[in-house]
């Protein structure tokens, strides 16, 4: 992988794009397991500082799985942390005090509940049928599965797949008119993220900024 | 080992993914894929800001038509899977779930995730009402929570509960009699037991005629 050589040879751009790419992949990974977006901040950091001095020295055997080598690399750490948890008994309040903006910031937390019902009772008014609300019901709250609720339903898997897109694009544009971002780039990833990837990666240079000042 | 390029796979390894239901292989595989497929994570998100959505209109839409409580009780139980719901009682009253017989109404709390004290004013009805308080915490908020409502004046403590956790979607699910308050103000104040931050939320109780 080109990233990982060019890292190996020195390259800081390297190392910044190697973060960017995957920084919000495995938060969301970790955050997915933890429930606790400090945590999964703090493992993500570490986890980048091991991997980018891996890859300075070139000890990442195979650079074609660097997505894989870089969660398993995290999950390594979360599980270390986990080991070692109850051995401390408090946090320290430096350390919350220095992610509270990100708590603030992050993804779904800017979506009110009244709003969200109000977006999702627009959803569900806008389904033709009785049947189309039964479907999103049975997938998103029963966590029944397509090929059953098909079955129940008397639906097919084109039918079903219809009913959950429109559901799906209309939180996406429901979402970008709340937060006025234009139709193009109505993309709840970008929405959602653009944010929170923002502050990650500046939380992330900057500590790994004064982390690479110590190491050299 | 699995063709996670398949749309039918992926959106069966999603929908098992959002419900902790894939195996650890499959997990192992499926996060993997993730790595590469940020997309994917925007599908997932998708979903999950669904069925919150979901969840919070069936909670609002069984008090509007009338659902007497075993439906609404079927239901908290029937979405035990996607939203785990901690019902519990507060203080001495008999507010425990089995002895619920139906709910008047639905308060929701957004902010207590605030650094900064906010005001809620409820209304109080002349008569008995049970209310459910929906408190949307931070996604960073692992809980188990300690939740504490006191009189803001006196300090009086009305009501608490212990180790209470959030539902799938973030929200702490709090059963009340409306018996317990008087007009004025009460200070509502949650701490994460996990990360032992608290937050303090002003509650305000206000009669019907809108005055303390």
């Amino acid at each position: 992988m080109e990233l990982l050589h060019a890292i190996a040879l020195g390259s800081k751009d390297a190392e910044r794009l190697l973060v960017e790419k995957y920084y919000k992949n495995l938060f969301f990974i970790l955050r997915s397991q933890t429930q606790d977006n400090s945590l999964s901040e703090d493992i993500c950091q570490e986890t980048f500082l091991k991997v980018i001095e891996k890859a300075r020295s070139k000890e990442i055997r195979n650079p074609e799985a660097i997505g894989a080598f870089i969660r398993q690399t995290g999950i390594n750490i979360l599980i270390e942390h986990k080991r070692s948890i109850a051995r401390r008994k408090t946090y320290s309040s430096d350390t919350i005090d220095q992610h509270e903006h990100l708590k603030q910031s992050s993804t779904l937390h800017h979506i009110h509940s009244a709003k969200l019902v109000e977006i999702t009772q627009q959803i569900i008014r806008e389904l033709p049928t009785e049947r189309d609300r039964t479907i999103l019901h049975d997938f998103f709250l029963q966590g029944i599965e397509k090929k059953v609720i098909c079955q129940q339903q008397g639906v097919s898997a084109a039918h079903f797949d219809r009913v959950l897109f429109r559901a799906r694009q209309r939180l996406k544009q429901a979402l970008a008119i709340k937060l006025n971002v234009p139709p193009g780039e109505c993309n709840l990833y970008h929405i959602l993220s653009t944010l929170l990837t923002y502050v990650c990666l500046s939380q992330w240079m900057k500590i790994y900024g004064s982390y690479s000042e110590r190491l050299f | 080992m699995y063709d996670l390029d398949d749309p039918e796979v992926q959106q069966n390894f999603a929908h098992r993914y959002i419900h902790n239901l894939l195996e650890a292989d499959e997990q192992v595989a499926f996060e993997e894929y993730l790595m590469e497929h940020p997309k994917l994570i925007d599908a997932i998100e998708t979903d999950k800001l669904l069925a919150r959505g979901l969840s919070l209109v069936e909670t609002t839409t069984s008090k509007q038509t009338g659902i007497q409580r075993s439906s609404w009780l079927g239901w908290l139980l029937a979405g035990a899977s996607v939203a785990y719901l901690s019902m519990f009682a507060i203080g001495s009253l008999p507010l425990q779930t089995k002895q619920l017989d139906g709910i008047d109404r639905v308060v929701y709390i957004d902010d207590i995730r605030s650094a900064d004290p906010v005001q809620k004013r409820i209304l109080l009805s002349s008569r008995s009402e049970k209310m459910v308080l929906m408190l949307s915490t931070d996604l960073g908020q692992a809980g188990p929570f300690n939740i504490k409502i006191s009189q803001l004046d006196s300090g009086d403590l009305v009501a608490e509960t212990k180790n209470a956790k959030q539902t799938e979607t973030n929200d702490i699910v709090i059963l009340l009699n409306t018996e317990l308050f008087s007009p004025g103000k009460y200070q509502l104040t949650t701490k994460d037991s996990s990360s032992q931050v608290q937050t303090t939320t002003i509650i305000e109780f206000v009669d019907e005629k809108g005055e303390q």
